[in-house]
């Protein structure tokens, strides 16, 4: 499995010195649930200096008409700049993709929607290169999905998006208590104590999870699906700390060790993989 | 151009209900795919009962299995897809690719309509499904008139839109926040709602994300204009008396702009009536502008109980001149009520005598599903409904029903 980082740094030498595979650049006002974003220039200039490192572009945001040009003058500009790929959300990404005969390989990232294997196959029949896994199925799942060809992105370390809204959930939130807004927030449900942090931007709010996945118990098991990339999200951690992270996967052998040993760093939040969620609750 | 009203039907008698008051078609779950897992849903056979009804009315029915699929929910896909074709469904609401693809090159003859869980938002993803077989899609309930405008002229695709009830916080398709608090998958069904919930933000201070309800009832005219072809109620797991009183509604403000007597004062009237049975506040939402805080709710609980319907005429005593009704909530003699029927004639009157089945007079009704008989002089047929109102309630200018009481025995 190849680690890809997410991060807000520009600066990305020293996560590929640590054994970092490849980074995910988030598109400054198109992508959502990603800690940080990059501009178009950024990501070209990214491009330029690491000529050799996996660069996948995010744009996973929900797109509408007004978006459609420069998305397509975006979508032109990746492609002759042979970015390693397209992380998209928005079936509108895909027909300009094909409109314009745009090489760049695509990435089913629909954030919720990638969890059985049939739609998988459609993804393979359109031409699509791989997909982001839902982070809601089990590992069991995982393993019956993965059994066809096809690049499979799964999330290992990182705080899961659990919705994103059209509204401004802070902007109201501040402006009904008569307080300066703040981009971001974090909560607690009320009878569960379940954290959620919001952040919100020009188009919309994230709601991510607030127990970070460490997926790191089952990464065996995951290499073993062969799972081509696993993603480890920067976020709220320290640059130190994701460089110690890589240098575990990269240099222990035992995963109990390497799960010890994470599992210290970030605590032991193994999300759906051995939880099945439920949705029938009255016979 | 025709357009259609489109009801939600959590089971065959609200299927019934909502064609007779005025939908043109209605959707309902099926045993399987539906994202309303824990509501009623239908049988094969009451499936079957509500299409032939419907077919007999010159009205659709059409079948949701809008779930996100897991690999075990394909198991036995195809032989369900068949069944509920036989059925007699004119159309499926779905969500998933593989599906739509599916439908498209086993069932030519069945509609596809594409689901708001697929929150299609622009006029290249429209496209998109239009090419893979869709013959309509339900557009994200987050988009504005212009937008809705621009994607009906860049694609000639059928559109639908939600104009009435709950509306979600998140993008449909894009929040799994009732799997990370509740364990159940809102992507399969299982939604408990997370939304509505209340959270600890800073300094103690409560969050919430609630959203107040959708209404269009004033916008039919400006949707009718820019080509939307059919008008979606939420709602499946509502009252009969909820889905009557806002199909009712919604039947008399589309027949009224096809008459070209739509007015605003018909649009009023139909407001009014639409709060009675509201449980929320309501807002247009995103329609003309981008949601904001008074669209939302900031404090914990906001639904308020409804207690004004009373009861469901579930026949008419010619002989006795009475309605027989199903008691629903308490009423007493001498309660101002309004009956309405699903044709939209409304009647308000004095309740001036109640007898239990047996005949006894009764001051007052204090037991729900108990039968009962009002005198009441006009004929009326079974699903009319009454509701307790104030004077300023009145819906129509007609004089209140005169009801002439005469001693009788049994209902």
């Amino acid at each position: 499995m190849k680690l890809l980082v997410q991060t807000n740094q520009e600066n990305l030498g020293t996560y590929i010195v640590h054994g970092a595979d490849g980074f995910l650049l988030p598109l400054a006002h198109f992508s959502a649930d990603y800690d940080g974003s990059y501009s178009l220039d950024a990501i070209l200039n990214l491009r330029k200096q690491y000529p050799k490192t996996r660069l996948f572009v995010v744009m996973n945001e929900m797109l509408l008409n007004r978006d459609l040009k420069e998305v397509e003058a975006i979508l032109k500009t990746l492609d002759v700049h042979q970015i390693d790929g397209i992380l998209f959300y928005d079936w509108a990404i895909y027909r300009l993709h094909q409109k314009n005969h745009c090489q760049v390989p695509l990435f089913f990232h629909q954030t919720h929607m990638l969890t059985n294997r049939m739609s998988v196959e459609f993804l393979k029949e359109k031409g699509i290169t791989g997909g982001v896994l839902a982070n809601e199925i089990t590992l069991s799942e995982v393993e019956a999905i993965t059994k066809t060809s096809f690049q499979f992105f799964q999330l290992l370390i990182g705080y899961p998006p659990a919705g994103y809204s059209r509204r401004k959930l802070l902007s109201n939130f501040y402006k009904s208590l008569g307080k300066e807004k703040k981009k971001d927030l974090l909560v607690h449900e009320d009878s569960t104590q379940m954290p959620f942090f919001l952040h919100e931007t020009e188009k919309g709010t994230s709601l991510l999870y607030g127990k970070r996945l460490n997926a790191t118990y089952f990464y065996e098991a995951l290499e073993q699906c062969n799972i081509t990339y696993g993603i480890i999200k920067q976020e709220d951690l320290e640059e130190k700390t994701v460089l110690q992270i890589l240098d575990i996967y990269k240099k222990e052998k035992e995963n109990a060790i390497r799960t010890e040993k994470i599992g210290n760093l970030l605590g032991r939040n193994t999300g759906f993989f051995a939880r099945k969620t439920v949705f029938k609750v009255k016979k | 151009m025709k357009v259609e009203l489109l009801a939600p039907a959590g089971d065959l008698e609200r299927l019934k209900v909502n064609l007779l008051y005025g939908a043109d078609a209605v959707y309902v779950g099926g045993e399987r795919f539906s994202l309303r897992a824990n509501a009623t849903n239908f049988t094969d056979e009451e499936l079957k009962e509500g299409c032939a009804f419907a077919h007999r009315l010159g009205k659709k029915v059409y079948l949701t299995a809008n779930i996100v699929f897991h690999d075990e929910d394909r198991i036995e896909m195809e032989q369900y897809i068949a069944k509920v074709v036989s059925c007699g469904i004119d159309a499926m609401i779905v969500s998933d690719l593989y599906l739509i693809d599916y439908l498209h090159k086993h069932y030519p003859q069945i509609e596809i309509h594409v689901s708001t869980q697929n929150s299609i938002t622009n006029q290249e993803e429209t496209l998109f499904y239009k090419e893979l077989g869709a013959s309509r899609i339900v557009l994200a309930r987050e988009l504005s008139l212009q937008e809705i405008e621009e994607i009906i002229q860049a694609t000639h695709l059928e559109v639908e839109v939600f104009i009435h009830g709950a509306m979600c916080t998140c993008y449909s398709g894009r929040c799994a926040l009732s799997s990370y608090v509740t364990n159940r998958d809102p992507n399969r069904g299982g939604c408990s709602q997370v939304c509505r919930f209340s959270f600890e933000a800073l300094e103690k201070q409560k969050f919430t994300m609630a959203t107040k309800d959708l209404n269009l009832s004033t916008s039919i005219q400006e949707l009718i204009r820019i080509g939307v072809k059919s008008f979606k109620v939420e709602g499946r797991m509502r009252s009969l008396y909820y889905l009557a009183t806002v199909i009712g509604t919604y039947r008399k403000i589309i027949d009224a702009f096809t008459f070209g007597t739509l007015d605003k004062a018909l649009e009023q009237k139909a407001q009014e009536v639409l709060a009675r049975v509201s449980n929320r506040e309501s807002t247009t939402q995103y329609l003309f502008h981008e949601a904001d805080e008074k669209d939302q709710y900031y404090t914990g609980r906001q639904e308020i109980s409804n207690q004004e319907y009373l009861g469901q005429v579930i026949d008419y005593n010619q002989a006795q001149k009475r309605v027989i009704l199903k008691e629903r909530n308490y009423f007493k003699r001498g309660d101002q009520v309004e009956l309405f029927t699903p044709s939209g004639d409304v009647y308000p009157f004095e309740i001036q005598e109640i007898y239990d089945e047996k005949g006894n007079q009764l001051e007052v009704a204090r037991h729900p599903e108990q039968v009962l008989a009002l005198p009441f002089p006009i004929p009326v047929p079974a699903y009319s409904m009454i509701r307790k109102v104030t004077p300023s309630h009145f819906t129509n200018d007609t004089k209140k029903i005169k009801i002439e009481t005469r001693k009788e025995d049994t209902v």
